[in-house]
């Protein structure tokens, strides 16, 4: 870690120390109260920073350190079979008059370990364009990244506020074995929105905007070496080039908007909302004959993204009650195209260079889901849950192709959750033990490949057998918290272990730790 | 309409228009490529069906094949479009000889388009470049080893030849542009040209049994004047190409007889065959004795125009008893050299520089233990890549 960003850190503990000394609420709270803010405004459930006007009126923050572990060999292809991940994070919500504020600050570090074929810094991003290697060498995965965020809505007029939100993801994250990526990440997310309210009826409007720039640059560290970089286009599709070092740049532009309806009557709150999106993301690669260079940049994909999504987000609350609906129904297209282009002769002298012969639309995919939560909550008091109870369905179906030579894959999927929590309180301490099982039911599939060679048999097949698969989880947690009268509210720790458990007998392993402060 | 249902409109259009936006249905080209293989007069039509005929795409790694008609002819359907090799195979034996057809062409497939593809009849010799070592290793310390690279050269025939008198010949060009000499017809340009000592009876090699021609020939395994890593032990090669300077240099072998230097435009203080696979070679015999041999070579010359008086060598084709087109990948494939008659393929090392790794002929068959190598004059088809070098090993 950096002077710089322990610097950063020692200045976000110290501010949010000094804040600390001041509570200006005197409401009992919990960390689970955090969890909460969705339930009793469901307007949390959208991405309009206006309809965070309807936020509980109390100011609430905390600072945790949490440390995360993932082992087993139940993961996908492009999972290391280990995660080790440490983050800090605090956030807090004020109100400041009619103005509501949200803020938070995260730093992450986490080592994957024995992560294979993969270059690129998330490859589950729903995208076939990856770059990956084929060396199998058990990589680690060491990524060091920043997230701040930052949420206002404040009226304006009578009847209406506007509302401001900005996310910002900045990190890098490299590996440790040639040919060794050093991937430099950055994400912003933009929303504006505005909220109409009447004492019956809210209706919001609000454009996002977000942009996503991954810069790879790939070495081989060992001298006068070489190796194979795959340029994944879909399915086993793939160009490939030998080089000692390769440079890789992915940009994403998302442009959309959400509108809203709001539903006020004594005690539910609904909202139903719905938001599309168009993104467009190019893969361009510098690369010449033996290594990396930016002086002859090959153009190679585009993907094309649109993002469809109706959901309705309700509670109706009655004295220590609340019964909280989440549902939605998500459908992404996405549309991919590959750059033909060759390294020509260009002018008199001898130069050479990428010359561009066309687009070619080659992808195709169709992600949809369909999701249904139930919460109960029976409350100790207002902020303080007694007993929560999770009920979820979702329905997902995902279908690929890509022409020439045709392929497809699709599966549809059944899942069911189902969890409950209880909270007992002695005096200063608290008591929270929950526990959880999750089903996953495979209610068809089907995949169709053109041929049999070392992408599909390191990734494509894994990767669909891993979508597939009957699967089942349990989870137990544990919490204490115990009240402080100085400085901080409560401080609390959580101990969270789940599995997952394929039918095909392999499994994975979560245990959580997370220990924090409320204030 | 109801009113509820006049609330419904405007969502349902919403709705559509979202919906319109991106259709998850790659609007794919497909085309049909129908090749023609125009063989010589000297072909008769009966074997017109038969030949092989390779369409590659030299951007994803994935080849086609399909035989021809009676007519020569051979179609490909649902073509993506790109850029594609039309690589024809044919041999067929006639009044007991046996020739070999081969064509080769580069198609930009970006429509439905007939081609011809220009097929030659080759000529095969008792001599035959076996294996090229050109990739070179690395040393425990990362470093790169090159001088372990060598050429394997086998006797074909069922017949006793010598090896005296032939001579290596390296292409002028690197393969990183168009080749500079096209316009000369039946003739290669050359950087290198080395020739084996002997006045035509020194160095007889028996039927299935070759000859190596080394950069240097020592023990390469040697820890203390090679490389532990290296793959190959050429202390035994029969030839060496040695490079005298007197300031020394090259490493002058204890029992290889050394090359004669005929031209070295480049001259450094060693052959160096290109690592990534720059260096396309042939072997040739030149007429006459090694000072008819030289005497050629010297008033065969031709200065390149865009170079500073650099001279090449020129050797005519008919000179030519083998040539192997090396070239760096597919990318660089479309810079050919070798004329048609001489390889109308090529052939590559796709693990790269410093692999240790060379392309080896593929055998053909075996005659009482005598190793025949595929040789019809296409190395696409007759080479095997990314295989560990062994020098006088038949396999």
């Amino acid at each position: 870690m950096s002077k710089r960003t322990l610097f950063i850190i020692w200045s976000l503990v110290m501010a949010v120390t000094v804040h600390a000394h001041e509570p200006d609420s005197t409401a009992r709270v919990s960390e689970a109260t955090f969890d909460l803010f969705p339930v009793m405004n469901p307007w949390l459930g959208t991405t309009n920073p206006a309809g965070m006007r309807f936020n509980p009126g109390i100011d609430i923050g905390d600072l945790t350190l949490n440390h995360e572990r993932i082992n087993g060999d139940f993961r996908r292809p492009q999972e290391g079979d280990s995660l080790r991940n440490y983050y800090l994070k605090t956030s807090s919500y004020k109100r400041i008059q009619n103005t509501m504020l949200f803020g938070s600050f995260m730093y992450e570090k986490s080592y994957e370990r024995n992560c294979n074929f993969n270059l690129v810094n998330d490859p589950y991003r729903h995208t076939p364009y990856l770059l990956i290697d084929t060396l199998g060498r058990n990589d680690l995965y060491d990524r060091e990244y920043f997230n701040m965020r930052g949420v206002l809505s404040t009226p304006f007029a009578r009847y209406f506020s506007y509302g401001l939100s900005v996310n910002m993801d900045v990190g890098l994250s490299s590996q440790d074995r040639d040919p060794r990526p050093k991937n430099k990440v950055l994400n912003l997310d933009v929303a504006q929105g505005l909220l109409f309210t009447t004492p019956g009826v809210s209706m919001g409007v609000n454009m996002l905007y977000s942009y996503y720039n991954e810069d790879i640059e790939a070495d081989i560290i060992q001298e006068n070496v070489q190796h194979a970089f795959f340029q994944l286009h879909g399915f086993d599709t793939y160009t490939s080039h030998v080089a000692a070092s390769f440079y890789r740049l992915y940009e994403r532009t998302t442009f959309g908007g959400e509108g809203q309806l709001g539903l006020h009557s004594g005690g539910l709150h609904s909202v139903f909302g719905t938001k599309f999106l168009y993104m467009t993301e190019t893969a361009d690669d510098g690369r010449k004959a033996g290594d990396a260079s930016w002086s002859y940049m090959k153009n190679d994909s585009e993907l094309q993204v649109n993002l469809l999504k109706i959901f309705n987000t309700s509670t109706f609350s009655h004295g220590h009650f609340h019964h909280h609906l989440d549902a939605g129904y998500t459908i992404r297209y996405m549309l991919g195209a590959e750059f033909l282009q060759r390294l020509e002769q260009v002018g008199e002298a001898g130069a050479v260079d990428w010359v561009d012969y066309g687009r070619e639309e080659k992808y195709g995919a169709t992600y949809s889901d369909l999701d249904l939560g139930y919460t109960f909550l029976l409350m100790k008091n207002r902020y303080l849950p007694g007993l929560e109870v999770n009920l979820g369905l979702a329905y997902e179906e995902s279908d690929q192709l890509y022409k020439l030579p045709d392929m497809n894959a699709s599966f549809r999927n059944r899942n069911l959750t189902g969890s409950a929590k209880k909270t007992f309180y002695a005096g200063r301490h608290e008591l929270k033990i929950g526990a959880g099982v999750f089903f996953r039911k495979n209610l068809a599939s089907t995949q169709d490949l053109a041929r049999e060679n070392v992408i599909t048999t390191l990734l494509v097949v894994p990767e669909f057998i891993y979508n597939t698969q009957n699967t089942s989880g349990k989870w137990l947690s544990a919490s204490w918290s115990v009240g402080l009268d100085r400085l901080f509210r409560k401080y609390y720790a959580t101990l969270y272990l789940g599995t997952v458990n394929a039918e095909d007998g392999t499994a994975r392993q979560q245990i959580k730790l997370n220990t924090g402060l409320i204030f | 309409m109801a009113p509820r249902m006049k609330h419904m409109v405007p969502l349902v259009a919403l709705l559509a228009l979202l919906n319109s936006c991106i259709e998850p249905d790659p609007d794919a080209h497909a085309y049909s490529v129908q090749i023609t293989a125009a063989f010589d007069e000297e072909v008769p039509q009966p074997f017109y069906s038969g030949a092989k005929v390779v369409l590659a795409n030299l951007t994803k790694s994935y080849s086609l094949t399909a035989y021809t008609n009676d007519s020569g002819k051979v179609s490909f359907n649902n073509i993506e479009p790109g850029f594609y090799s039309a690589n024809v195979v044919h041999s067929f034996s006639d009044a007991g000889a046996i020739f070999h057809l081969n064509g080769y062409a580069l198609l930009d497939v970006f429509d439905t388009m007939e081609d011809t593809v220009p097929v030659v009849t080759s000529k095969t010799n008792a001599w035959v470049i076996k294996q090229y070592y050109y990739s070179a290793c690395l040393t425990p310390a990362g470093n790169q080893y090159s001088d372990d690279q060598f050429i394997e050269i086998h006797n074909n025939s069922d017949m006793v030849q010598y090896v005296d008198g032939i001579s290596v010949i390296e292409h002028e060009s690197y393969s990183l542009e168009e080749n500079y000499w096209k316009f000369l017809e039946d003739t290669i340009v050359a950087r290198m040209i080395m020739t084996i000592p002997g006045n035509g009876t020194d160095y007889p090699v028996q039927p299935g049994e070759s000859i190596v021609i080394a950069r240097d020939a020592i023990n390469h395994q040697d820890s203390v004047l090679g490389n532990p890593l290296c793959p190959v032990n050429l202390e035994f090669a029969e030839f060496e190409f040695f490079v005298f300077r007197e300031t020394g240099g090259d490493l002058d072998a204890l029992y290889a007889d050394n090359m004669i230097e005929n031209l070295f435009t480049f001259r450094g203080s060693d052959v160096v065959f290109h690592t990534r696979g720059g260096s396309a070679i042939a072997i040739a015999l030149i007429p006459g004795t090694q000072e008819e041999k030289q005497e050629f070579v010297d008033n065969h010359q031709v200065l390149k125009i865009t170079s500073s008086d650099r001279y090449y060598g020129k050797v005519p084709n008919e000179y030519i008893l083998d040539a192997v087109e090396v070239t760096w990948d597919e990318d660089h494939a479309i810079y050919k050299r070798f004329p048609l008659e001489l390889d109308a393929g090529y052939t590559y090392v796709p693990a790269g520089a410093r692999s240790g790794l060379c392309v080896r002929r593929k055998v053909d068959t075996v005659i009482e233990g005598r190793y025949i190598y595929q040789d019809t004059n296409n190395s696409t088809e007759d080479f095997i890549k990314d295989v560990v070098p062994k020098p006088w090993i038949n396999e």
